[in-house]
Order: C-alpha cells, then sequence, then structure tokens
C-alpha cells in the first residue's frame, strides 16, 4: 500500500488532498475556536459563483483557464466573507440572513453556469469538477501550488500566533489593548479563503466545510493548548486525507474483497474525517467512553485491594478463605495479591497472607477513616448508626489524608465510633 | 387535437408545467417556510437538504434493492414517505449523537452530521448507479426538465403542505410563539415538531425535481422575509410568503423564455427564479424605506 504513495499515477492527488486537508484543517481551527460553522459552508458555497464567472472571463480572453478560475474564486470568496464581517456588525447575522446569502450566491453561480454550458462547456466540465472535490486529476504541477500554499498558511499561523490567540480568544481585549490585530485578523481571512478556494478541488465545494470543523473538532478532545490543537488538527487533516485516499484506492484496484468499484474522493475523505472525531471522542482521555471504562475498572480494583488489606488484618487467611468470606471473582483476587505483594503491603507465610508493617499501618488508616465517616454521618447528618456501615464501607476508599485531616479537625479528634469501638490514631 | 374549448393537462407547453410546478412549489415551501424560520429551525431545515439524499437511497434500498434513477422516485408515493421519514430520523439521531452524546459544541455537530451524511449519499448513489452526476442534477434542480409528473407530484406536496397549516393551525401559531404557553394549554409541541420535520423532508425531496436542494433553502427562508416587511400578522404572513414566491417563480419563467426565444441562451430557470426571489426582496427593502422615508417628511 505505502507504494502507492510513490507511484506516479497516485503520488499527486494523495499529497495533493494530503496538503489540501491540512491547510483546511489549520483554519479550521479559527472557525471551530469562534464557534461559527456556518460561515464556512458559506465560505465555500460562495467559491462556486466566482469560479463560474472566472471562468467566463477565461473565456473571453481565450486563455489559460486555471487562473481565471481561481481568482475569480478567490474573490467572490472573499466578497461574501466581507459580506458575511457587515452582516454581523449589524446585528443581522441570523442562520437565516447566512443561508439566505448561502443560497443566494449559489444561484448567481448556477445562473452564469448554465450561461456558461452554452458559452464554453469544457471551462463548465471544470467547474463542475469543483463541486464535488475530483482528486484523481491533480497532477504533479498542481502539488507545488498546494505546497507553496501550505506553507503559506502555517508561516501565517506561526508568526502571528500570539496576536491569532487573542484574537480568538478575546478579541474584545484585542481592541481594548491597542494590539495591533487588524492585519492579524485580515490576514486570517483572506487565508480561511484562500485554504477554501484550493480545498474545493479536493472535496468539493459542498462538502468542504466538514473538512474545517472536523479535524478541528478531533484535535479539541486531546489539546489543552491552541498551539497542540493546531498541530493536532493539521495532523488529523493530513490523515483524514491520507484514510480517504487509501480506502478509494484499495476499493478500486483488484482485492480479494470485493468487486474493483471506483468511488469519489471527496466523500470518503469526508467521512475519514467523521471516523476520527468519533474515535477521538469515544477515546478522549477525559471524556472518553473508553477511559471512563478504564478508571471505572481501576477504581474497582483498588477498592478490592483495599478490602482484602483490611480483611487480612482481622484475620490471617489463605487464598480460598479470601474467595470465600470475601466473595471476590476469581480473577481481580489474584491480581490484588500479586499486586500487593509487589508493593510490599503483604506476604505469605506458611500459606497464609500476612499483612507487613506498610500493610497494617494502611489497614489502621483505612478503619481510621472508615469510623471517622461514621461518627461524621451521625454527629452532622444525624444518621442512625445502624445505617452508617455501608456508606462508610464505600468512602473509606473515597476518603484522603487530607479529608481525614480535616474530618477531625471538624468533630473535634474522636476517640470512639458510634459502634463503641476505637478510632485509631492519627499517626497509626 | 381538436379545437374543444377544453384544455387538458396534455396540451400544457413546457413553460407552462414549468410555472405550474413551481407555483405548487412556492406554495409547498412557502407555508413551511414561515413556521421554520419561526421556530428557528433553519439549520435543521439546512441539515435536511443535505441528508435527503441519504435517505432517498435508503428508501430505494429497503423496498426494491436497486436504485434505477431518481424519477422512479415519483411514481411511488411510498418511496417519498420512506425517505423523508428516514432522513429526518437519521439527520435528528446523527445530531443528537454528536452534541449529546459525545458532547461536540453544536455548531460544529450538525455541520459535520450533515455533511457526512451527505457524502455517504453520494457514496452510496456512486456505487448503485455508477453515475456521478446525479449528484449534480440534485444540487442544479432539473426544472428545466419538468413534465407533468413533477407537476402532479408538487401539487401533492402543495396540498399535503397547505391540509397540514389547515388542520393544525392554531396549534403552529401558539407552539411557534409561546412553547411554555403551549404546553400549559395542552397543546401537542411534539406532534407539530415531527410532522413539520418530516414535511420539510418531503418538500426538499420533491425539490429535485425544481430547483435543487440548495436552492430550496431560498424558498424557504426569502418569501417569509418579503412577506415579514409587509406584515405582522401570522395568517397575512402564511398567505404572502406563497404568493411572494409565485410571483418570482412567473417572472422567472417568462424571462427564461425570453432569454431563450431572444437570445438563444438556455439560463438554468431555478436559479433565475431564485435569483429574481432575492430581486424581489431587494425591493421590498427598498419600498419599505421609501416609505418610511417618506412618512419622516409628512411628520416633520
Amino acid at each position: 500500500m505505502f507504494a502507492l504513495f510513490l507511484d506516479p499515477l497516485y503520488r499527486a492527488p494523495i499529497l495533493g488532498s494530503c496538503l489540501i486537508c491540512y491547510a483546511a484543517a489549520l483554519m479550521g481551527v479559527c472557525i471551530f475556536l469562534q464557534k461559527r460553522a456556518l460561515v464556512s459552508e458559506v465560505i465555500s458555497h460562495a467559491a462556486y459563483p466566482g469560479m463560474i464567472i472566472g471562468a467566463l472571463v477565461a473565456g473571453v480572453f481565450s486563455s489559460d483557464h486555471w487562473i481565471y478560475l481561481f481568482t475569480g474564486a478567490f474573490l467572490s470568496s472573499l466578497f461574501a466573507a466581507m459580506f458575511l464581517q457587515w452582516l454581523e456588525k449589524k446585528q443581522v447575522s441570523t442562520d437565516a440572513a447566512m443561508t439566505a446569502t448561502l443560497s443566494a450566491f449559489f444561484a448567481v453561480g448556477l445562473l452564469f453556469a448554465s450561461y456558461l454550458q452554452k458559452m464554453r462547456p469544457t471551462l463548465l466540465v471544470e467547474v463542475q469538477k469543483c463541486l464535488f472535490g475530483e482528486v484523481v486529476t491533480i497532477l504533479d504541477e498542481h502539488l507545488l501550488l498546494y505546497a507553496v500554499m501550505s506553507v503559506c498558511i502555517t508561516a501565517f499561523v506561526y508568526l502571528f500566533y500570539r496576536r491569532l490567540q487573542i484574537h480568538l480568544f478575546d478579541p474584545v481585549y484585542m481592541q481594548v489593548s491597542g494590539i495591533r490585530g487588524r492585519l492579524v485578523t485580515r490576514l486570517s481571512i483572506v487565508c480561511l479563503v484562500f485554504s477554501v478556494v484550493i480545498g474545493v478541488r479536493a472535496c468539493g465545494v459542498i462538502l468542504l466545510s466538514a473538512m474545517l470543523i472536523a479535524p478541528a473538532s478531533a484535535a479539541r478532545v486531546f489539546s489543552k493548548s491552541l498551539s497542540s490543537m493546531f498541530v493536532l488538527a493539521g495532523f488529523f487533516g493530513l490523515a483524514s486525507a491520507g484514510m480517504g485516499n487509501a480506502f478509494v484506492l484499495f476499493l478500486s484496484r483488484e482485492n480479494g474483497l470485493v468487486e474493483p468499484v471506483f468511488l469519489p474522493t471527496g466523500p470518503s475523505i469526508v467521512l475519514s474525517a467523521l471516523v476520527l472525531v468519533i474515535a477521538s471522542y469515544v477515546f478522549s482521555p477525559r471524556k472518553g467512553f473508553v477511559m471512563k471504562i478504564i478508571r471505572k475498572a481501576a477504581f474497582q480494583l483498588r477498592s478490592t485491594q483495599e478490602n482484602i488489606v483490611k480483611a487480612i488484618h482481622k484475620k490471617q487467611q489463605g487464598f480460598s478463605d479470601l474467595y470465600q468470606t470475601e466473595s471476590i471473582p476469581y480473577l481481580p483476587l489474584w491480581i490484588s495479591l500479586w499486586y500487593l505483594q509487589r508493593e510490599g503491603l503483604l506476604c505469605k507465610k506458611s500459606g497464609l497472607y500476612e499483612l507487613t508493617k506498610e500493610g497494617s499501618r494502611k489497614a489502621l488508616r483505612l478503619i481510621r477513616f472508615h469510623r471517622l465517616w461514621e461518627v461524621y454521618l451521625t454527629k452532622y447528618m444525624h444518621m442512625p448508626s445502624k445505617h452508617v456501615h455501608v456508606s462508610a464501607e464505600e468512602m473509606e476508599h473515597i476518603i484522603t489524608p487530607e479529608m481525614a485531616l480535616r474530618l477531625d479537625a471538624l468533630l473535634e479528634s474522636p476517640e470512639m465510633d458510634p459502634h463503641e469501638k476505637p478510632i485509631p490514631g492519627r499517626f497509626a | 387535437m381538436y379545437a374543444t374549448g377544453a384544455l387538458s393537462f396534455q396540451d400544457l407547453s413546457i413553460d407552462e408545467v414549468q410555472i405550474f410546478s413551481l407555483f405548487f412549489f412556492s406554495i409547498a415551501t412557502g407555508i413551511i417556510g414561515v413556521f421554520l424560520l419561526l421556530r428557528r429551525m433553519l439549520m435543521i431545515a439546512t441539515a435536511l437538504s443535505h441528508t435527503v439524499l441519504f435517505g432517498v437511497i435508503i428508501a430505494f434500498l429497503s423496498i426494491r434493492f436497486l436504485l434505477v434513477d431518481l424519477s422512479d422516485l415519483y411514481q411511488y408515493p411510498i418511496y417519498l414517505f420512506i425517505s423523508a421519514l428516514f432522513s429526518a430520523w437519521i439527520t435528528a439521531l446523527l445530531e443528537l449523537f454528536l452534541t449529546k452524546g459525545l458532547g461536540i459544541q453544536k455548531d460544529a455537530g450538525i455541520g459535520l452530521a450533515f455533511n457526512a451524511i451527505f457524502a455517504l449519499g453520494i457514496l452510496l448513489v456512486t456505487l448503485f448507479t455508477r453515475n456521478m452526476h446525479m449528484g449534480i442534477d440534485l444540487v442544479t434542480g432539473s426544472i428545466d426538465g419538468a413534465c407533468l409528473q413533477d407537476l402532479r407530484l408538487l401539487f401533492y406536496v402543495a396540498l399535503l403542505n397547505s391540509a397540514f397549516l389547515a388542520a393544525l393551525y392554531p396549534a403552529l401559531k401558539i407552539t411557534s410563539f409561546d412553547p411554555i404557553l403551549a404546553k400549559s394549554l395542552g397543546s401537542s409541541l411534539a406532534l407539530c415538531q415531527y410532522v413539520l420535520l418530516f414535511l420539510t423532508a418531503i418538500t426538499i425531496i420533491a425539490s429535485f425535481r425544481a430547483t435543487g436542494i440548495v436552492l430550496v433553502l431560498s424558498f424557504l427562508v426569502v418569501p417569509y422575509l418579503c412577506a415579514r416587511l409587509c406584515t405582522a400578522h401570522l395568517s397575512k404572513i402564511v398567505f404572502f410568503s406563497p404568493l411572494f414566491g409565485s410571483i418570482a417563480s412567473i417572472v422567472g419563467v417568462a424571462f427564461s423564455r425570453h432569454i431563450l426565444s431572444v437570445y438563444s441562451v438556455a439560463l438554468s430557470t431555478g436559479a433565475l427564479v431564485t435569483v429574481f426571489l432575492f430581486i424581489e426582496y431587494g425591493c421590498m427593502l427598498a419600498y419599505q424605506s421609501i416609505r418610511r422615508q417618506m412618512r419622516r417628511q409628512v411628520i416633520t
């Protein structure tokens, strides 16, 4: 599969789409953080009429077309971006206004497209490629343009990082503190339009806004700072382009599974991006589903270990005794015992487990937390003493030494718990 | 044909078919658009406009297992209903999953959801029909190739939306403006919401053969904005909104025909009608501001 990256037929499309999606992802971070995902839709749809008008102009001059297309698209997207800013200043930037703008630009584009169809049908074919993106026809000479664009956008983000940071997170402060921000805001719009206009080649006008939002969403999960977010978003953009291309190429060649079929690349890139986003959120280290399960299991294991320590403190037991009396399943029991021995809290003497000095200290600590909590519940929560044991059984695993100090101070160093048992001292 | 003095549907020329189709189309979108905007459901409508493609494919797959041509859609209304239901359902589902289940921020979640479903729809279309141009037809609309079946379809959709309006008008009025009062009065909030979503999906699917999925959004938004400039009464807005849409349709089709006959350039009628819709809005804005100026002059 990696040979495909060097294959002269495929390397330009793959590298080209990777560069395009990388640049789009970088600017997408700005859009994402400003919570204006609809803006990317409007700008990408606005590129369409510009391309058509550029093609018409090119038809008048009968010359090399792509520079006209590009300039036309750039100007019309820029115009749309500035129009949206004007709308925002006038406080009209509701969903309705943006949808109407999107539709208006597209209607003008379609109108001129029908005219172009009569005048220069070949040019129209070129432009229609940009509706859904056509990666297959990217050539080596286009790669230079995309590389230059990626470098420019990376340079912009790197050089203006500080001011971009302030602009994204606190634009009011930027205005008030006199930091020269107008250059940054204008350049960021220009870069956004630049990346969109080039990016419609890969994903198409209709789907490009997903390539702006998705890598940024995925990066948001793992990043704690703006710089890491930019890096990760760029990486995810590259990755989704790579995965999309790999998927399409895999299906289009002879493989052992299914018949070769040719799928468009733009949609597969978008779907790979979606998969990346979902995977990021599922495996997120803070709120992810997978990490929640892992953390829960780790906590259960730790509680099991502490229960074992308490049980052995009460009475020295062997493995099967523990298995029966504490009703702990076999595997967690085995793992806990192994871990406790490794930590030096347990040692085995003639088939029975015994606590070491560390172990008994820990057991006494646990008992202290347990009984402190029971006193707290009876004294402050006025719970009857026969009900406090269950809650204390759970809380003893959660109370930290600092919390115990505070409880101690609050309860004025109690000596006895509600069941008339002594509370082990602070330095047991 | 003998001159009997009676007009039959077979005798309509293509222009007249177009005018009638767009007339029914503006009734359908005008009615639905008013309530979509009042309930701020426009983002969902944009999302639906992209996901109906996927819904259509699934409907075909579930019934017939082979997607042949989008015109089959109109011969069997059952396809239409299942597609609309499925699109509305999957849009709401995916959006809920992304924003509430995973925790992505709201606008990014919706944008991602509908783009991804649209991408999936395009992939499936290409897979089953080996024809990528179907996607382009969806986007540009094909009112220029309007035939009687489209007219019939748009008529039924307009009828459906009008019936919805007539039947649920009081409930719609209350639930759009004051959901809390509606709940306390016992009006069915959920019913209005779901029926509205379902009908939006049907209207958008009907627009495949009218203006295309992007331009239908302007048909949903702009007539309401024009009507809103005229009046603030809901009953009048609901009447004026299809009216503005129809005016734009008739003028647009006439203009397109004129350009075709005089300059022999075949412009896309759907796009032309949309542009006239915006010109209409511009005229209304200008008219309102002139009236305001004159009123100010009279006072001072």
